[in-house]
């Protein structure tokens, strides 16, 4: 397996306060609350999937089957991989809920349709035919006709027990893999060079240019820092237009990258006009706020992505 | 002698049929044009009712009719929005959910006015943004259009509405909130369905004769490129600072526009004794040009003569138009 290597573009320590622009409506905190909470579980599972197949402090998560490829984006809209694991959620609670209720015509049928879904998987997915127990299914099935509580709970938990094995693990990796979106087809123009790149080369040649512009203001050499932050300025607006490609909320985009974001880069490049590294020094800090806040969200489980897609 | 008498009679004959023709021509005619709410009129049209047309057809099939709009709009990008290489790849092979109902809307007609959202339909999809998209109304089940006709093959409807930006501004809700913030009295169809000429709307006889002229408008729908006088530039040179100041004065929109595109509007400046500076400006950045909104970039005054071009680029093309070159 790849070594999972992650790099910050960017690390500025400093400012600890999060800060919105104009738009710093209820709902646009309550947006950022929701995508933080969104992150800290995504983090909280992956820490927990990682857990999970932790052996002796190695991590192991492997790119999902290429059969699966055929029913997530970009080959299939239809996710009916995802569908089939839904479906039989739902008609093994249903299953259950009117053996219970005593309505057992109504447990036969929601039976059989989870029977059906998940055998279906070994045809979905040949590589996970493993994990897939005929008999345990046909026999779940048998002991929801004949009515025996007993031994449908029993049936029930080896079943159950087919599912989780497979859950733990593929379930972590198949998430990552296919909801992570991928940024290889993005292509934006850089602004220096009039020419269209991939978004990897593009934070390359963002990253090149502030690491310039620190140099220069390190060095005294505000002719370098100059012309660096002129570029890094005009790249880190242009930074945005990536937003776009997946982002249709202007909202979200705000809050990512909003006007007071474009506000830190100009002070930033003024600072440097302005031969004051002070002022230079706290406006990275608030750039460098924005970048973390970016990275949090799209770049740690990117790198996670593209670590397993060998 | 025989052929005389053949030749008399046949003349006879077809004047005869001619005569006929011509009559029921002219009272088919009088009683479709006059009598508006006449039982015949009602019992024409089931006659003729073309009943798939109400099924949503495809753009093909309204242009067995209406040929020459058909031919036109072929030509436009709302004909491509689902097809063209472009749009496959930004979606990433249409499996992006949120960019498809734009790019293959159902009828955006309402039980009152337009939806608020496009909806993704389900057929014809590779047809774009199409007739039924904008002409019928799924509610009145017939055809909206600017005219009152009778159409017998399907029902018509006069809607001025069809007309109005609320209409485009279904699908291009960010262009359309900068015109609404605008505040002018052009429309979006006043600049971007200009008028063709003064035609038939429908090309595929008998129909057609019955059909007199209308003003037909452009259904390229063609994006249009800035003129020179769109854009106001000034040039002040002072403490060895060179400001310029542009402002969009003639789109009463942001210019360039688009609601998820990425078009760029270029801005290179070239001093005679060498040096040049560009600045790109994009909808996606927010830095294009709003309507009546002076802009000013300063640069470093690098002395003499400094050529100035402002150039455009359409999301879908690689190459960028030149709007206009001057000289300071």
């Amino acid at each position: 397996m790849k070594k999972i290597k992650i790099e910050y573009m960017i690390w500025f320590s400093g400012r600890k306060n999060v800060r919105f622009g104009k738009a710093n409506s209820s709902s646009l905190s309550s947006f950022i609350l929701l995508l933080s909470f969104f992150v800290i579980s995504l983090l909280f599972f992956v820490g927990l999937g990682i857990s999970q197949q932790q052996e002796e402090g190695k991590i192991s998560i492997k790119r999902p089957p290429k059969s699966l490829d055929n029913f997530y984006p970009p080959k299939s809209r239809e996710k009916k991989f995802l569908a089939a694991m839904h479906n039989m959620a739902t008609s093994f609670k249903a299953t259950m809920f009117y053996l219970q209720a005593g309505n057992t015509e109504k447990a036969k049928k929601w039976a059989d349709n989870l029977v059906k879904s998940y055998l279906g998987i070994k045809d979905m997915v040949p590589e996970w035919q493993s994990y897939i127990k005929k008999d345990v299914a046909e026999n779940f099935l048998k002991a929801v006709n004949s009515g025996d509580l007993k031994q449908v709970g029993a049936l029930a938990k080896e079943l159950g027990d087919t599912c989780k094995s497979c859950h733990q693990d593929n379930q972590l990796s198949t998430k990552i893999f296919y909801s992570i979106p991928s940024w290889d087809e993005i292509e934006l123009e850089d602004p220096v060079s009039l020419k269209k790149v991939g978004v990897h080369k593009f934070m390359q040649e963002l990253s090149d240019s502030l690491r310039f512009t620190l140099i220069g203001v390190q060095d005294g050499d505000f002719s370098l820092a100059e012309k660096s932050a002129k570029d890094f300025s005009a790249r880190a607006k242009a930074l945005k237009e990536t937003c776009s490609s997946c982002h249709t909320s202007k909202a979200s985009i705000e809050a990512l990258a909003g006007k007071d974001y474009t506000a830190a880069v100009d002070a930033l490049f003024i600072a440097v006009k302005e031969k004051n590294s002070q002022k230079f020094f706290s406006a990275l800090s608030r750039v460098g706020d924005y970048c973390t806040r970016c990275h949090t969200t799209h770049l740690l489980l990117l790198e996670i992505k593209e670590a397993i897609s060998e | 002698m025989i052929k005389r008498f053949f030749r008399k009679k046949l003349f006879r004959h077809n004047a005869i049929f001619l005569f006929l023709f011509l009559s029921f021509s002219f009272i088919f005619f009088v009683f479709s044009t006059s009598l508006s709410s006449c039982s015949l009129k009602n019992f024409a049209s089931k006659i003729f009712l073309e009943e798939d047309l109400l099924q949503e057809p495809p753009a093909e099939r309204c242009g067995s009719c209406h040929k020459d709009i058909h031919k036109d709009f072929k030509n436009s990008r709302h004909a491509v929005a689902w097809v063209s290489e472009h749009f496959k790849k930004e979606s990433k092979n249409y499996t992006d959910e949120k960019c498809l109902p734009c790019h293959a809307a159902k009828p955006i007609w309402a039980s009152s006015g337009f939806q608020e959202e496009p909806e993704l339909r389900e057929k014809h999809v590779e047809d774009g943004i199409y007739c039924v998209t904008c002409h019928f109304d799924p509610h009145r089940k017939g055809m909206v259009g600017p005219y009152e006709v009778w159409s017998p093959p399907h029902p018509s409807f006069q809607d001025k509405k069809i007309k109005s930006s609320e209409l485009c501004g279904v699908c291009h809700q960010q262009t359309y909130s900068e015109w609404s913030e605008a505040k002018v009295e052009k429309t979006c169809s006043d600049c971007h369905m200009p008028k063709v000429g003064r035609k038939h709307l429908t090309q595929k006889p008998p129909m057609s004769w019955f059909h007199s002229k209308q003003d037909v408008f452009s259904h390229e729908f063609p994006a249009l490129i800035a003129k020179k006088d769109d854009i106001k530039v000034e040039v002040a040179r002072e403490n060895g600072n060179l400001v310029l100041q542009l402002e969009n004065i003639g789109v009463p929109h942001r210019l360039p526009t688009a609601d998820q595109g990425n078009p760029k509007l270029y801005i290179f400046l070239y001093w005679e004794n060498g040096g040049k500076e560009t600045i790109v400006l994009s909808p996606q950045q927010e830095s294009s040009l709003e309507y009546q909104k002076p802009v000013s970039f300063i640069f470093e005054d690098k002395v003499g003569r400094v050529k100035i071009e402002i150039m455009r680029r359409l999301s879908w093309k690689e190459e960028p138009d030149l709007i206009s070159s001057l000289n300071y």
